[in-house]
């Protein structure tokens, strides 16, 4: 009798748990499940002419609004961070993610070893793709950098740099150039403090300028006419905000695990002036103005309140596509793909040519090739990290 | 777990109360269930429940005239053939292909999540209704909540037919039931989110590993953990499917009796994956003789049939048939010599049985053969990166408190100290459940961490 009250007791929590959460849910966000499913589901499409795309993509759609709109979840993944924490564990397992506490404090990705001579394969076949339709390719590897001995815990292994060295060697193999971010920081002389945040393995702002900085002479050397002024590190202005950026995984981490990271943000000396349009499915948006006028400065001011914000965000979200016409350069067009790296590495981008499209390649429509047949860019870039490349199978080619 | 089971109750005990539109309902749940996962491949099981209502409808027709047989063997060759194109051509092509030097392309079919499961399922009913031990489904839709119902379809406990065909009718959903079936729940999801998904993170990294990179240490802790891995993984998802079960008055088998203790392989097998052992006992070995044939060669001859079978069932590749072939070795080995029945006295039965097990079970977890040999090479100290080095340290400070909860929650703890501290009976009771209510509300935290963590025996 006492065994079927504590069970009566159990099956109220286990429903008063599912009820709540899933009612919560729905009467908190059922316009944006909606929506999910019945717009937001384009975003999901990949035109690769499989059976029941449009429900597959509808089931995506919701499912990824539902695990970002129940109620409490980055308050429940920050007690479960904390259980974690409190075993002591410097390998913290954040939702798909396994996170390393270097020694030297940055969070860090771990990445297993994986096989990269099928996406560097894929490349080559978009880079023959592209050049039949007389389109050049540059590839601009952005890397999470590890290059100094003894930064892991004790008994970790990552298989980063070698598979980086693959994937790199196979792009060179198949003829495609490359900027290697690595190479880029090397020659800098950049620091791992300088290169990745504390709070997040995405790159710093130093280390992508240079690596922007790169791509431009790069390009320069394959017959293009980017103004060296509009890139040359004199004709930028830096800014520190001290201790106020908390990546992504450091907010979820908190501030007492890892602490925040000072912001440096690089602003063009000269004038400019960009037209920037956001496309997101069906939802777009517009706005006119300068490089810093573009920039979302309710992030800093947020910092500035309440001590840290995501400020990589600054530089925006990561869009499906963002278009970008520069008034004050009457030439070059750039079709990017990128992911997350490739979001702040696009604003400066936009800085060097009339047009830039970027699509983010884990939301865009088409295809690449598809999208430079619309867009006719005089180059392609692919700017894909290598965690990025080696998960999804984003559509590159048709 | 938040939508999904909460409006299939909502609807089933709150709208219905007719047993046909419960069961209408929760076989269209159960093919929702099977279509948000699959989309493309929920036809592919509705064909394969269409026609197996049909066979054996027919198989009931003619069993009085004596000419059923041939129904039987054109459902089982359906059945099998279904399973055979989805799951094995591709390993039989590229085995053809290995043997022969010839170039034949692959065929390059996706594999239906649970589709062993559904197809044991499906080939039980039309024996059981052949032989007698059940009664036929004249509905249709019966049919089809039996082969699709959705707590265990993908992962099993595979069901026969016989166990549960009284109860997709005459089964009586009651408040005790219910509620034992959410504590099962419980228990379930938190092996599966707190222990089997925390040891797959030390699995993947030792597995990430060349051979030689691994010490001794690191090896067998590698291995010892995706055993319990996999226990967890798998008895969770039982538990899962089971309480769901209960909810709605269905009772389906044990899948899982503490296997860990077990003394022999013989009993390991009588322990673990219960409703597989079951399935292949009685469909298959018991009707090739079992072991009461005349000869030993007979006997072995059956035993090698059934173990490389249930290796194959368990994946396409030559490592399941390994797999499968270490355990006949094994058990052969004790049933010939009575090892078996002697350990079964013995605890250090328990060792040697825990050792062959976690050892066979490389195999299953390797990317190749050569890769597994390599592996199960390390953990006897061949070619290994010497007996302990700082990976392995690595492990125990990182894992090394899941791996020891996971040890000791495979055992039968909970009587074991109710007998020997004499624990009174609302104090146990108290204490489990407070228990349950902290391992359930962590439990929570993991599932909205997210992370997609497939159970295992979804690909199998």
């Amino acid at each position: 009798m006492f065994r079927k009250r504590i069970d009566i007791a159990l099956a109220a929590l286990l429903m008063l748990t599912m009820f709540g959460i899933g009612g919560v849910t729905i009467a908190q966000h059922g316009r944006e499940l909606a929506y999910a499913v019945t717009k937001g589901y384009v975003n999901y499409i990949k035109e690769d002419g499989q059976p029941l795309a449009s429900v597959k993509a509808r089931v995506t759609s919701l499912t990824s609004t539902i695990n970002h709109t129940l109620p409490g979840v980055d308050r429940l993944e920050r007690y479960n961070i904390l259980f974690q924490m409190s075993l002591g564990k410097q390998i913290v397992s954040v939702g798909g993610q396994t996170m390393v506490k270097l020694k030297t404090g940055q969070l860090y990705d771990l990445l297993g070893d994986t096989d990269m001579t099928d996406d560097a394969a894929k490349m080559a076949k978009l880079k023959e793709n592209l050049g039949a339709m007389g389109i050049p390719m540059l590839y601009v590897y952005p890397h999470s950098y590890i290059y100094q001995d003894g930064m892991l815990p004790d008994g970790v292994k990552d298989y980063n740099v070698e598979d980086a060295n693959e994937l790199v060697s196979g792009l060179k193999a198949a003829g495609i150039p490359v900027v290697d971010s690595r190479d880029v920081f090397r020659a800098a002389g950049l620091t791992i403090d300088q290169t990745i945040y504390r709070t997040d393995q995405h790159w710093a702002t130093p280390e992508l300028f240079a690596t922007f900085q790169a791509t431009c002479e790069q390009l320069n050397g394959m017959g293009f006419k980017i103004d060296p002024s509009l890139y040359a590190s004199e004709n930028f202005t830096s800014e520190t905000y001290p201790e106020m950026h908390m990546g992504q995984v450091g907010e979820r981490l908190g501030a007492k695990y890892i602490a925040p990271d000072d912001f440096i943000l690089l602003q063009p000396g000269y004038d400019t002036m960009l037209h920037k349009k956001i496309v997101n499915g069906s939802a777009t948006s517009e706005a006119d103005g300068s490089f810093h006028d573009l920039l979302n400065w309710k992030l800093v001011d947020d910092a500035k309140r309440d001590g840290t914000a995501n400020l990589y965000s600054v530089f925006g979200n990561h869009d499906a596509e963002n278009w970008y016409v520069n008034d004050k350069v009457p030439t070059g067009r750039i079709l990017i793909a990128k992911d997350s790296y490739g979001t702040p590495f696009v604003d400066y981008l936009a800085l060097t040519a009339h047009e830039v499209l970027a699509v983010d390649m884990r939301k865009g429509r088409h295809s690449i090739e598809d999208y430079a047949r619309e867009f006719k860019p005089d180059v392609v870039i692919v700017a894909h990290s290598q965690a990025m490349l080696r998960e999804a199978n984003y559509v590159f080619v048709e | 777990m938040f939508f999904f089971l909460p409006a299939v109750l909502l609807i089933y005990f709150g709208l219905l109360r007719k047993r046909s539109h419960r069961n209408l309902f929760f076989t269209l749940a159960s093919l929702v269930f099977y279509a948000w996962a699959e989309r493309w491949f929920v036809f592919i099981m509705l064909v394969s429940i269409v026609l197996n209502w049909i066979f054996g409808r027919q198989i009931d027709k003619n069993k009085a005239a004596g000419r059923a047989k041939p129904w039987l063997v054109a459902a089982i060759v359906m059945n099998l053939g279904l399973l055979g194109t989805y799951k094995y051509l591709k390993f039989l092509v590229s085995s053809l292909n290995a043997v022969t030097g010839l170039g034949i392309p692959l065929p390059q079919l996706a594999l239906p999540i649970g589709i062993s499961f559904f197809t044991f399922q499906a080939l039980s009913y039309v024996i059981d209704v052949y032989r007698g031990d059940a009664p036929v489904q004249k509905g249709f839709w019966n049919v089809c909540l039996y082969i699709s119902s959705f707590p265990q379809h993908i992962a099993g406990p595979i069901v026969r037919y016989q166990t549960v065909s009284k109860e997709l009718d005459g089964r009586v959903e009651t408040l005790d039931g219910f509620v034992t079936g959410c504590r099962r729940f419980m228990v379930g999801l938190a092996k599966k989110t707190i222990l089997a998904d925390s040891l797959a993170l030390l699995v993947n990294n030792a597995f990430s590993l060349q051979p030689g990179q691994l010490s001794v240490g690191a090896a067998w802790l590698g291995a010892i953990g995706y055993l319990w891995q996999v226990y967890y993984d798998f008895s969770g998802y039982s538990d899962m499917a089971i309480g769901v079960g209960m909810m709605f008055g269905f009772h389906f088998p044990e899948n899982f009796i503490y296997p860990m203790i077990s003394r022999s392989i013989t009993e390991f097998w009588r322990r673990w994956h219960i409703s597989l052992g079951t399935w292949f006992r009685e469909y298959l070995y018991y009707p090739l003789g079992g072991s009461r044939v005349k000869s030993v060669w007979r006997l072995l001859f059956n035993m090698f049939v059934v173990w490389s079978l249930t290796g194959l069932w368990h994946g396409a590749s030559w490592n399941y048939v390994l797999w499968g072939v270490g355990f006949f070795i094994l058990l052969a080995f004790e049933k010939l010599t009575g090892i078996g029945k002697k350990l079964d006295k013995h605890p250090l039965g328990v060792l040697y049985a825990m050792i062959a097990v976690i050892t066979i079970t490389v195999m299953i977890r390797s990317s190749g053969i050569g890769y597994a040999a390599g592996y199960i090479a390390n953990m006897y100290g061949f070619h290994a990166a010497g007996f302990w080095d700082a990976t392995a340290t690595m492990y125990v400070k990182e894992y090394g408190l899941f791996v020891a909860a996971a040890l000791l929650l495979g055992l039968p703890i909970g009587g074991f100290l109710k007998s020997k501290l004499h624990i009174p009976e609302r104090a146990f009771e108290t204490a489990s459940a407070v228990g349950l209510v902290a391992v359930f509300a962590l439990s929570i935290t993991y599932v909205a961490m997210g992370g997609y963590n497939p159970f295992i025996y979804f690909n199998f």
